[in-house]
């Protein structure tokens, strides 16, 4: 059951889109349009606490959908249409991924994983509750966007128990429906020869843009929990389903809305994505001619409802959200966006502004902005660095306006427009990028523009995918000779693309063939997790003592041990920190000492403590807490100490294995 | 044969794509039983034997040798295989491990160069764990039995190019899965991109492109 309940989600997703191709919306567009039905449905009812209600709701009404078309199709009125190339893309590839997930069994590895978007999905799907509300043992929730974590409980819906490897097929298949727009630049059924070449191109697209050069670990590609690659397919995806929707009537924004809707539930910094997508859409509107509007001035209210409605739709899902998520810890992230300027979010280009002018510039600027500079230049991806990456693309949008798309023709317009824009689009969001880094990330992270690639190529990803859109669109308009000129091109890609993948992400390393031994360190962890909780007490709350540095072991406690509950705390050095509640609703780590960790041990509700490691420094400091001085501890006859709690005084007694 | 023909006269895209799937299918087989036949001509000729090897054939690397037991003394204990001039098809290796083993593999390399992570071979089974290695030539092999630190080892049995059963030469690997599906694909369209080019004006004129 469950290892079947990911096929019923599948399932479910494919019936909804095929409702969607009744109501009119392109096969390809049909399941993207599913899947953001789905985080948007999902999202909603996991913020007014009805998470579980929802998700039957959300199955049932697939079950109606398919009993709706099954009696259409009955009655003998005009049959479904066939849904074309990419919904067959859709349920292939989402397929195949599947499959693939299912032999391979990953697992988490990374950092971001175990911090939130691993643990979020499994804390959601244990307790049936959206993760900032669940009880996790911590002194902060988190209140990221929520997107990806609730398509993981919809593909989870059924069963019990979580599982990482549906994480990622339910992430793949979000992904998989993106990459699957781009198909809806063909006719139905026409083109196969420029069709099937595109596939393999959409399928290599996240490892171009992911990998900028050969990978020595375990790629993160269609085995990823975080929401850079979802992302990158959701921002190409929802400008496609504005360019192959019904542009001239206001409800082709429909697919569009919902489109920009999920775009702003998938991360923070999704915000911006969305706002560029919603500009595009009525820049694109506002400038190729229209059959029933052939005059820029007949346009101009059209673009106004257009950019109305996409922003609208943006500024609504946000700022709910954002509501919520103020009900739950109590600050909004509009007036303050944290980081170390704690400014608000329209405060920020204001300041950055006042910086640039000021003739004495801050180190830190300085820095910062010609580092932004810099690794514009810098190889990231497989078609070389960002600088390349955008001038390939308007390559391609140029030969398309001049080669392929008939003289005059609204085509050739879009094409030119779109490249036009979307360079000020990316320009804007470089922009947003460095404010980032100088205002909202700490000192040291700007210093290094920490994880830049990760928040550039989403951006890149989703540009390449609408080019490769308004491309084919060309070649299917295109002559003769030049439509086979420009799809023997797109072969060359593809069969590029392979080479270049096959060459940078080695079999062993990818979704394809990564062995189970890769995971061999985190099975054998997880193991002596599992045997650690089967001694506890399944209602009891456990402080976990890492004496590592950084948090990753600590997080991965925290991930494995739940649905039993963690507190947050990691030594370092033999000082122990802790996790408190700041002034303004956030948390922040300090550094305890004994008198100190007994009151917090004493407040937590801690029920035992369990060190990973423990080390003579730790001992000196804090062996006078336990009854025997943290001998056992020691001498490793048992990590595991029992906590009572008396007048406030807290005294710990090692619990003996079996 | 009739049906066929109207088939490939109606849908002659859909007839061509199907006709280089096939023809992929076949080429694996033809590769895969080619393999087959240069393996048994391999062990008749006696390029390829059968023996069985002992820890005396083996220099130990963070490996302590006492008896038939080794112990682990670091995360990347090796085992390399002294006697470069073997031929090795396969590796069959019994051990039993104290503790559960953290990771075995086997990497190969051609003489003189180092062993990279991309010429490496695990095994299904973690108990009697078997190898196939490529034939290519003389080449260097490495045996990691464990990475678990401290770890004790068991040894048993250790054997090379044991006879592989029929079936295992007809199982495609990843890679050549990967080729199967993408190659023929990407063939037929670029010949029907070919045909498209040289082939009779289309009739009706080009669309208006939206």
């Amino acid at each position: 059951m469950t290892d079947f309940r990911i096929l019923i989600a599948f399932a479910a997703l494919c019936a909804v889109a095929l409702f969607y191709v009744s109501l009119g919306v392109k096969g390809a567009l049909a399941p993207f349009c599913a899947a953001c039905t789905a985080i948007v449905w999902f999202s909603l009812m996991g913020a007014v606490g009805l998470l579980r209600v929802g998700g039957w709701l959300f199955y049932l009404a697939a079950a109606a959908a398919v009993v709706w078309l099954i009696l259409r199709h009955g009655q003998g009125k005009k049959p479904l249409a066939a849904p074309g190339f990419g919904f067959w893309f859709f349920v292939g590839a989402g397929l195949a991924l599947m499959l693939l997930l299912y032999i391979r069994q990953p697992l988490f590895l990374y950092w971001d994983e175990f911090s939130f978007w691993g643990a979020a999905g499994k804390l959601t799907k244990l307790t049936d509750t959206l993760f900032p509300v669940a009880e996790i043992g911590w002194a902060a929730p988190s209140t990221q966007k929520p997107g990806l974590v609730v398509f993981s409980y919809f593909f989870q819906f059924f069963g019990n128990g979580f599982s990482e490897w549906q994480t990622y097929a339910a992430s793949d298949v979000f992904m998989v429906a993106g990459l699957a727009t781009v198909l809806g630049a063909f006719d139905k059924n026409k083109h196969w020869n420029a069709a099937l070449p595109l596939m393999l191109v959409l399928f290599l697209v996240p490892f171009a843009f992911r990998h900028g050069i050969p990978t020595q670990i375990v790629s993160t590609v269609y085995m990823d929990s975080t929401a850079e690659l979802p992302l990158g397919c959701a921002f190409g995806a929802t400008l496609a389903m504005w360019f192959g929707g019904e542009r001239g009537r206001l409800r082709g924004m429909g697919p569009v809305c919902l489109g920009l809707a999920c775009l702003v539930l998938l991360k923070d910094a999704a915000l911006m994505f969305a706002l560029v997508a919603a500009v595009l859409v009525a820049c694109d509107y506002l400038c190729t001619p229209q059959d029933n509007r052939p005059k820029l001035r007949g346009r101009l209210g059209g673009a106004a409802a257009r950019l109305g409605l996409g922003l609208f739709c943006v500024a609504a899902v946000f700022l709910l959200w954002d509501a919520y998520a103020a009900s739950v810890i109590g600050t909004s992230r509009l007036e303050d966006v944290g980081g170390t300027a704690q400014t608000g979010m329209l405060q920020m280009p204001l300041l950055f502004v006042q910086d640039l002018l000021r003739p004495e510039k801050s180190e830190i600027f300085t820095t910062v902005t010609s580092g932004m500079v810099q690794y514009f230049f810098m190889r990231n991806n497989m078609f070389g660095s960002g600088f390349t990456a955008m001038l390939g693309m308007l390559s391609i949008l140029g030969a398309t306006a001049l080669f392929l798309c008939p003289k005059r023709s609204a085509l050739r317009r879009q094409c030119i427009v779109f490249g036009i824009f979307s360079t000020l689009g990316f320009a804007a969001y470089y922009l947003f990028l460095t404010l980032s880094y100088l205002y909202i990330l700490s000192p040291i992270e700007a210093r290094r523009l920490a994880s830049y690639d990760r928040y550039v190529y989403p951006f890149y990803m989703g540009l390449f995918l609408v080019v490769l859109f308004l491309a084919c669109r060309g070649l299917a308009a295109a002559k003769r000779r030049p439509a086979a000129a420009g799809k023997a091109v797109l072969v060359v890609l593809a069969a590029g693309l392979l080479v270049r993948t096959w060459q940078f992400v080695p079999l062993q390393y990818s979704v394809l063939g990564v062995p189970q031994e890769e995971y061999s360190e985190r099975l054998e962890f997880n193991r002596n997790v599992a045997h650690l909780k089967s001694r506890l007490d399944p209602d009891g709350k456990t402080f976990i003592v890492t004496s590592q540095d950084e948090g990753m072991r600590l997080y991965m406690y925290v991930h494995e041990m739940l649905p039993l509950r963690t507190d947050y705390s990691y030594g370092g050095g033999g000082r122990l920190r802790v996790k408190k509640p700041g002034p303004d609703g956030t948390s922040q780590v300090v550094e305890v000492t004994l008198a100190e960790f007994e009151e917090y041990l004493a407040e937590s509700g801690c029920t035992t403590l369990y060190f990973d490691s423990i080390n003579a420094i730790f001992i000196e400091n804090y062996g006078s807490l336990f009854s025997d001085g943290l001998q056992g501890a020691a001498e490793d006859r048992t990590l595991l100490y029992s906590i009572s709690v008396q007048d406030g005084h807290v005294w710990m007694e090692p619990v003996l294995d079996g | 044969m009739e049906k066929l023909r109207q088939f490939v006269k109606k849908r002659p895209g859909l007839a061509l794509v199907v006709a280089f799937y096939l023809l992929g299918i076949l080429g694996l087989f033809v590769v895969q039983l080619g393999e087959f036949v240069v393996n048994r001509v391999l062990y008749v000729t006696g390029t390829l034997a059968p023996a069985e090897l002992t820890l005396e054939d083996f220099d130990l690397l963070d490996l302590e040798a006492d008896g038939d037991v080794l112990l682990v003394l670091s995360a990347d204990p090796q085992m390399l295989l002294k006697d470069t001039s073997r031929r090795v098809e396969n590796l069959v290796v019994d051990f039993a491990y104290r503790h559960q083993p953290r990771q075995s593999s086997v990497y190969w390399a051609a003489l003189g160069q180092d062993y990279s992570r991309t010429k490496i071979a695990y095994s299904q089974n973690a108990q009697h764990q078997v190898y196939y290695l490529p034939v290519t030539g003389r080449q260097s092999l490495r045996f990691d039995p464990d990475s678990l630190n401290g770890n004790h080892i068991t040894v048993g049995r250790i054997a090379i190019n044991q006879p592989r059963p029929l079936w295992a030469f007809f199982v495609p690997g990843m890679a050549r899965i990967v080729l199967v599906v993408v190659v023929p694909g990407l063939a037929a369209s670029a010949l029907s991109i070919l045909f498209q080019a040289l082939g009779p004006r289309r009739k009706g004129k080009a669309g208006t492109g939206l």
